[in-house]
């Protein structure tokens, strides 16, 4: 290998990414740009549900009832709908989310000592929205149920402390108060560090597009040399935005950065370089542009989107799935990357993560100097 | 004029039949995912791996953890000390954690008022499986406590349940994630994938130089935007088909509303969408701007249009935002007609807002690609 040569194609590649300023600019920012945007989404958390009551009862229990449910932020009340036809119209359109149905009877039977009845109506259109909405309503309707009990129990000539027998201690580890940005901006860096790979993709398959491959073919250049060479100045590029991720997430988002800011810099280095050695197999295959931006998409959004634990925790996951999840080196730097930011943990626990990546990237760089032949 | 776009589309389908590969990706892509994301939501949140801690090791711990185990929420192995919970936690091994101290039975049965501590530690890291286990562990904990301290009251013949809530879920009667996330693939990838095909068509033109020559023809920039988008919309639109009997077929969607409708309106749909591609296309200069610019729209898309978070939790300029995409709009008319068998009279205003920012979004690139011809 003549490192000369590589140092010819970076400049030429580096040449090409600065020379048009706006996609430069684009390359640089649209990492923290994209973090940013979903970074926002997930500090969103769900409130203001809105919500119906049909109040068939009409008596002063109910409307203690229906009070308490309206009065916090976790839910609105939006209709109090007369009639079942009224329901469906409202839960079709989506202006409510679940309506209560208080029965005929409600207070009668509380104060009898019987069970009173009472119907939940949820939209499960959107599972999370719906889990919030029954999750509220039944806590609501638990509080409530604990209050009537606690009269049963005085009225039996029992201690009320029996409702609470157990003294459950909850605590969450590294995220006391479980908050999703925490979680998943981390995480997000996977996925936005992949757009310098996703450019890279493009450089083989623009050289070949244009018909300037045909001029490096009659270089001295070996395969493995411009490969690296085109690599490079894209690794340099994602190396650059890897501070400004960091900060963003840290400044703009109040995510604890509890380990060592150099490892992680390394890692992230290590895993553009992964998804780099990916995307120029990818490139070798294609004869377009076009072709290597869709596949790389697939390969990189999509597959990181769903498959690496970002949204979906890889425990719950089937073997098949598994697998295939832990062949994209997402996967792993979504770990790694969690790992340093929230755990502050450091190499002793996450080499075998580490090892991985690295391999993938061997394996990958290998395979396209195998398969790129210096034909048209 | 209809002369001039069939023959750009003669034009557009031979460059397409050269690139084989791209058919492929563009056909096969977006099944592919569609299949990651069904299998990856099929599932819901459970078996959690979790360590155990028993320091009591009697009849009521164990009847504890026989409660816990029902749940399906998590799945229990012992430890042995609390140094290894810590380990197996933070090497991610474990995703929770139940200490349950020495004395455990003897206080729960006592009528000492110090309850006894149970001890939930939940992995904070990955906040989807964390909030699972948290949410799931205070009822498994007080269900079990009341069983046992509240037969005394249930001797006296007093109903122990004072309140009953019977609970109907309607659209997606088992809350399945996948009944969400895969209609919303749905109308999501193939018109992501035909619009960046689109955005690249015209600016491939302008990198290649071909733009210029095309230019020099009769065509006009109208003319030319049709030509484009046709071939974009044939691919979609099959995509659509392929993607719809998958969902039907063979991941068990139901499928509530009207069939004819629901195709009838995706194709009016795509034809919306595919104009942002081509508005993308005019502007930029290059095929790597068309994808850094494109890139950076479909993750606004992803977030705000209600694709994987709900539209109204937002803040209400958000909100407001996110009206100007098609695809928000889409996707609630979507969704109504999959799971809720919702009929026009429902989502008629979704569908004059589609109309509307169609209107709006090809007047724009005409004119733009116009103004950029005399340029």
């Amino acid at each position: 290998m003549n490192w000369r040569r590589v140092l010819s194609v970076m400049r030429k590649e580096w040449w090409h990414i600065t020379r048009d300023r706006i996609s430069f600019i684009l390359l640089l920012l649209s990492p923290v740009l994209s973090l940013v945007t979903m970074a926002y989404a997930f500090s969103i958390d769900i409130t203001d549900v809105g919500i119906g009551v049909m109040d068939q009862d009409l008596s002063r229990l109910s409307r203690q009832f229906l009070n308490q449910l309206g009065s916090t932020d976790a839910l609105r009340l939006e209709a109090l709908p007369q009639n079942l036809d009224e329901v469906e119209r409202l839960m079709m359109r989506g202006t409510v989310k679940a309506v209560v149905i208080i029965p005929h009877g409600f207070a009668q039977d509380l104060k009898a000592g019987r069970t009173a009845a009472m119907q939940v109506v949820v939209d499960g259109t959107d599972p999370n929205t719906a889990g919030h909405a029954i999750q509220h309503v039944s806590a609501h309707a638990e509080h409530f149920a604990a209050e009537q009990l606690k009269g049963q129990l005085a009225r039996a000539g029992l201690p009320t402390e029996e409702l609470s027998p157990i003294d459950l201690r909850l605590r969450a580890w590294y995220n006391p108060s479980l908050k999703f940005t925490v979680s998943m901006i981390p995480a997000l860096v996977g996925i936005v560090l992949s757009v310098p790979a996703m450019a890279a993709s493009l450089a083989l398959a623009r050289e070949r597009e244009w018909g300037t491959l045909e001029g490096l073919i009659v270089t001295p250049i070996g395969r493995a040399e411009l490969l690296i060479g085109k690599l490079i100045p894209y690794v340099l590029a994602g190396t650059l935005s890897v501070p400004l991720c960091v900060a963003t997430a840290v400044y703009g988002f109040d995510v604890p950065f509890r380990g060592n800011l150099w490892l992680y810099l390394a890692l992230s280095v290590l895993f553009l370089f992964a998804t780099m050695s990916i995307a120029l197999l990818l490139s070798v295959f294609t004869k377009s542009q076009q072709v290597a931006i869709i596949g790389s998409m697939i390969i990189f959004l999509f597959s990181g989107f769903f498959m690496s634990g970002l949204l979906i925790p890889m425990a719950i996951m089937g073997p098949a799935l598994k697998m295939e999840g832990y062949m994209f080196p997402t996967t792993h730097f979504v770990i790694i990357s969690r790992g340093i930011f929230v755990k502050g943990i450091g190499l002793a626990e996450l080499q075998g993560y580490v090892v991985v990546l690295a391999v993938i990237g061997v394996m990958f760089l290998g395979l396209t100097a195998l398969m790129f032949k210096k034909k048209l | 004029m209809l002369y001039r776009i069939w023959n750009l589309i003669v034009k557009e389908l031979i460059q397409l039949r050269r690139d084989q590969l791209m058919v492929l990706f563009v056909l096969f892509g977006p099944l592919s995912e569609m299949l990651m994301v069904a299998w990856s939501t099929s599932q819901g949140i459970e078996h959690l791996p979790t360590a155990v801690l028993d320091l009591d090791r009697t009849v009521a711990s164990r009847g504890l953890i026989t409660a816990m185990i029902n749940t399906e929420t998590y799945d229990p192995y012992f430890v042995e000390t609390m140094d290894q919970v810590t380990q197996d936690v933070s090497y991610g091994r474990a995703l929770a954690a139940w200490v349950i101290p020495h004395g455990f039975q003897a206080q729960l049965n006592d009528a000492d008022p110090e309850p006894p501590q149970v001890q939930v530690i939940v992995d904070g890291t990955d906040v989807a499986a964390a909030r699972t286990a948290a949410e799931v562990a205070p009822g498994v904990v007080a269900s079990y406590g009341q069983k046992v301290t509240l037969q005394p009251a249930q001797a006296q013949g007093g109903s122990v349940i004072p309140l009953d809530v019977s609970l109907r879920v309607w659209f997606n009667e088992e809350m399945k994630e996948s009944n969400f996330m895969i209609p919303s693939e749905l109308g999501f990838i193939a018109a992501a994938i035909a619009s960046m095909v689109a955005a690249m068509g015209i600016a491939r033109e302008r990198e290649l130089g071909t733009l210029e020559q095309l230019m020099v023809t009769p065509i006009r920039p109208l003319e030319l935007v049709l030509g484009k988008i046709t071939v974009a919309l044939v691919l979609g639109y099959t995509e659509f088909l392929l993607m719809l009997g998958m969902v039907i077929w063979l991941f068990d969607v139901p499928m509530r509303g009207s069939l004819p409708l629901l195709l009838v309106t995706a194709f009016f749909y795509m034809i919306v969408e595919l104009g942002w591609g081509i508005a993308v296309s005019a502007v930029s200069s290059s095929q790597m701007q068309a994808l850094l610019i494109g890139f950076a729209i479909v993750m606004v898309m992803i977030i705000f249009c209600g694709y994987a978070f709900p539209v109204e939790t937002m803040p209400p300029l958000m909100q407001a935002v996110s009206n100007i995409f098609p695809l928000k709009h889409w996707l609630i008319i979507l969704r109504a007609i999959l799971l809720k068998g919702a009929g026009v009279e429902v989502f008629w205003p979704q569908l004059l807002a589609i109309a509307g920012l169609g209107m709006v979004i090809y007047t724009g690139t005409v004119l733009l690609l116009r103004r950029k011809k005399l340029e």
